[in-house]
């Protein structure tokens, strides 16, 4: 067998593995799925009763988010921050239950890449991911009658294809974290807990300071709500998505080059301290 | 307390051997390492593993021997490649793991981490599926070898069964077969019975004795005395990080100069009297004595082959010294630990 040949097999066995055991706790993907639908209802309801039916209050909230669409805004940003909170710690998890059981030894001694180990996991995640945006898709559709057609569709697809990189990336770096600093569940809790403030995730971001903005525009999970929610709930193809593509992809690459690097970095540190085989 | 000990290396204990006609499958020289930022009370770095020199020869059991801590587990780490030396080196099979590590892996089987370093929540068949094609082999290629492993290590019935459902010895079995899947050249086993009940670490041995027969050269590390002496060709023992002794078991027994050791417990006769009936024992084996309440319990290392015990009883009646137990039994190699590690801590394998 080729090396490349070597290397998908192992790369297909990560995903296959990391599926198998999803597969096994079907209640986990019955709570996300559920997650999905239940709390941002709770946010809906919270909006619907701050603002009552005013069209005043509904122009308001359109010149600041871009949309008229509230559930549409609320469940398109709880189910991206859901899939960001789940790519983020996915991997790292994975990887910090390998190094507490004491397969991440074993893992690495086999003569697969650092790439296969770092985005296998990560790339098992893109089926929950499926069955969370298709539930999300269906409840808007359906229970608030958001016009999602072929279009929006397609144009959503695209974006979350996008966003792929900057997310996998995200969640290598967490590894990479998980890696070196042996527990780093406290980092991403406060990660995940930064980004729900600052990225818009229930509430458009004009409403934050003036200082955070464009620190918030900047964040690669901002720029994604920003553009799904652009795509989605707009009837066209909106002005600038094509930069914003652009410019996730090039973050997702930055940030992936980063990554690999990083890991080289802590595996080397690792190799000196003993520290892949402690916990 | 002890009064008199045989702590103190004797002088007939081997130095590491450093040449031999075969080529050795494994070779330790100078290894070191010294973990960052680990250092002594004042202030010096401390070497979890000092200037090991060792050559493991192909085809034979080699047991590291040595209490928690002593580095057995950071030298099997530095030979699979986990760990980087400080200094020194290491070969396999030829390789240096320094400049060769692709290579050297392809020749180990590893088994480090006990039963935990396998996926629970996978069967016993998904799990060796999974670590074959990290190797680069596919389901297809990988099916009969895993049915052969499988095999021998008796899981075949239940390879299906989630690893959850295993005993503890299974998982340790499930480990093992993992190590075997790409039939290394040289297999690293890591307290391979630690956790283990009597018939499983039994199970386990015999497993270990078949590889052997086959011909399989294996580095075990291990804290029980026992085991090291029931499965290895050499041992090595390993203290505070340094080769103290080398050798075949029976070549480390006789190293120490004893035939025979005598535990004997009596009733304390007063100071004066055990003084004077211990100098007249000594004359006949080297004595260590510890105190157990009111009883005295005096542990002799004799070089005498002769039963030495109906004497030490004639001898007690003198001094009107009342023996409240005595046995003997051949020198193990718990005693040749005792003797060239010094006298034991709590938590000392010996004591176990």
């Amino acid at each position: 067998m080729t090396r490349l040949g070597a290397e998908s097999a192992a790369f297909r066995a990560a995903v296959r593995k990391e599926w198998q055991v999803m597969a096994r706790y079907k209640s986990n993907l019955v709570t996300l799925a559920g997650a999905a639908v239940v709390v941002p209802a709770g946010y809906y309801a919270q909006a619907v009763g701050y603002s009552g039916a005013s069209r005043q209050a509904l122009d308001v909230f359109a010149s600041r988010s871009g949309t008229t669409q509230i559930a549409g805004f609320i469940y398109l940003g709880w189910a991206i921050y859901l899939w960001i909170s789940q790519m983020m710690w996915g991997p790292g998890s994975a990887l910090r239950t390998e190094r507490m059981q004491g397969s991440l030894e074993m893992v690495y001694l086999s003569p697969v890449s650092r790439f296969t180990i770092l985005f296998g996991p990560a790339t098992a995640q893109l089926i929950p991911a499926g069955l969370l945006f298709t539930v999300v898709g269906l409840m808007l559709r359906f229970a608030f009658g958001v016009p999602i057609g072929p279009q929006q569709l397609l144009a959503g697809l695209v974006v979350v294809l996008a966003s792929i990189p900057a997310l996998f990336a995200l969640g290598a770096l967490m590894s990479v974290i998980t890696l070196r600093f042996r527990d780093a569940e406290g980092v991403v809790e406060a990660v995940r807990g930064a980004l729900g403030l600052v990225c818009g995730v229930t509430y458009p971001i004009a409403v934050l300071p003036d200082w955070i903005q464009p620190i918030s525009r900047a964040l690669p999970p901002t720029q994604i709500l920003e553009v799904l929610r652009d795509q989605v709930l707009r009837p066209a193809w909106a002005a600038g998505t094509g930069t914003r593509l652009v410019y996730l992809l090039g973050v997702g690459v930055a940030m992936s080059v980063l990554a690999t690097i990083s890991l080289s970095w802590a595996l080397r540190s690792a190799h000196r301290t003993g520290r892949l085989g402690q916990y | 307390m002890p009064w008199a000990d045989y702590t103190s290396p004797p002088t007939g204990v081997s130095a590491p051997s450093r040449t031999s006609s075969v080529a050795p499958a494994v070779e330790l020289v100078g290894l070191t390492k010294i973990y960052p930022g680990r250092k002594s009370a004042d202030g010096d770095p401390v070497a979890a593993v000092d200037g090991v020199h060792l050559r493991v020869p192909p085809g034979k059991v080699f047991g590291l021997l040595g209490r928690n801590g002593a580095g057995k587990s950071t030298i099997i780490r530095m030979i699979a490649t986990l760990m980087t030396p400080t200094a020194g080196r290491i070969s396999v099979c030829g390789h240096d793991t320094r400049d060769r590590q692709r290579e050297v892996r392809k020749l180990l089987g590893v088994a480090l981490g006990g039963e935990r370093s396998v996926y629970w929540k996978l069967t016993a068949r998904q799990n060796l599926e999974y670590f074959a094609a990290l190797h680069g082999r596919s389901r297809r290629r990988s099916r009969a070898r895993i049915q052969q492993v499988l095999e021998e290590l008796n899981l075949s019935d239940r390879a299906d069964d989630h690893v959850e459902q295993y005993s503890t010895g299974m998982r340790q079995r499930l480990v093992i077969a993992r190590a075997l899947l790409n039939r290394p050249a040289v297999i690293l086993l890591d307290e391979p019975t630690s956790g283990l009940d009597v018939h499983a670490a039994e199970n386990l041995h015999e497993h270990v004795r078949e590889l052997r027969r086959a011909g399989q050269t294996i580095i075990l590390t291990t804290h029980d005395m026992a085991e090291a002496d029931a499965l290895s060709d050499r041992v090595a023992i390993i203290e505070s990080g340094r080769l103290v002794a080398e050798g075949t078991p029976a070549e480390l027994k006789q190293s120490i100069g004893a035939a025979q050791v005598i535990h004997a417990r009596l009733r304390h006769p007063g100071d004066d009297v055990l003084r004077a009936f211990v100098a007249e024992l000594s004359r006949v084996a080297r004595i260590t004595i510890d105190r157990d309440g009111e009883a005295v319990v005096l542990t002799l290392l004799s070089q005498y082959p002769d039963d030495l015990v109906p004497w030490i009883i004639a001898a007690s009646s003198r001094y009107r010294t009342a023996v409240l137990r005595i046995e003997s039994e051949p020198v193990s190699l718990k005693n040749v630990f005792l003797a060239v590690t010094g006298s034991a801590s709590d938590d000392d394998p010996a004591r176990r």
